[in-house]
């Protein structure tokens, strides 16, 4: 992985350059960031176009061995193994699947109620990750029939549920006795 | 590395993903590493109604550590080639 920042540009090598013109094509290209299609023919359209660049924010591109670039700006949903769903904006990653999300926030879900509450910027650690989905932004993200309500509301929820499946865990408790199945 | 290289070749395949908290995805592997973390392309949730929040997800990654199974398709298996294969790997070479 290389750095990537404005200044050290003109130090970079020239195998850089053919990343250049892929990581262009892809941040430029790509289908679903929300991002204009420009097309460039020539190799100085590229460049000028990366230096004088407002569209991409730079420290968001991680240059890949294979000369691939990856754009960290995709909205994400990060299931963890206990359960709780964040959604955010991709900003870091590692091989441990450690991952880094910006705006985070939770989606809370009881039933047919949800509420996303905000978070802020999340250092996730990896093994604490079961699942990390890419957000189709054509798609709903949710059903239709699904109502947001407010935190406070979706706290009492989950505080029912959890009342809920603890009696039913202490009434199975009490009937051990019986044996039955 | 002998499930490493089984899995690489069924890239493009059609598998479904079992994970150890019951929720099953369905989906095209993309890919696979050494850790058996997969990519999976055009997923869908088994049981929809019961995981509303998956309803966007079109491709996913799936931490190897919370896999449970992976259900292969039947043409995806070659009994003979993994017969050999877990031969040569158990005799060490």
């Amino acid at each position: 992985m290389l750095p990537s920042c404005g200044n050290g540009f003109r130090r970079m090598g020239m195998e850089l350059v053919a990343g250049l013109f892929w990581c262009l094509h892809f941040v430029f290209g790509a289908s679903n960031t929300n991002t204009k299609t420009i097309k460039m023919t020539t190799l100085e359209e590229y460049l000028e176009l990366y230096v004088n660049s407002e569209l991409v924010d730079l420290s968001l591109l991680v240059f890949l061995y294979d000369n691939t670039v990856l754009l960290l700006a995709e909205k994400l949903l990060v299931l963890l193994r206990d359960g709780r769903k964040l959604l955010g904006l991709l900003r870091s990653f590692d091989q441990f699947a450690n991952v880094i999300l910006e705006g985070a926030c939770e989606r809370a879900i009881v039933g047919d109620i949800y509420c996303d509450i905000p978070l802020g910027l999340y250092v996730i650690r990896g093994e604490n990750v079961v699942l990390i989905g890419e957000l189709d932004l054509d798609r709903e993200e949710l059903p239709p029939h699904m109502t947001q309500v407010s935190e406070e509301e979706i706290k009492r929820a989950q505080k029912v549920e959890k009342d809920a499946s603890d009696l039913k865990g202490t009434m199975r408790k009490r009937m051990e006795f019986l044996d039955f199945d | 590395m002998l499930f490493f290289s089984y899995f690489k070749e069924l890239v493009g395949r059609e598998v479904t993903v079992e994970l150890k908290n019951d929720l099953a995805i369905k989906g095209t592997l993309h890919s696979v590493d050494q850790y058996l973390n997969i990519k999976l392309e055009n997923t869908r949730v088994v049981d929809q109604d019961k995981y509303p929040h998956m309803l966007s997800v079109r491709n996913c990654f799936i931490r190897g550590s919370v896999v449970r199974y992976v259900q292969l398709p039947p043409e995806g298996v070659d009994v003979e080639l993994l017969h050999d294969a877990t031969r040569r790997e158990a005799r060490g070479g």
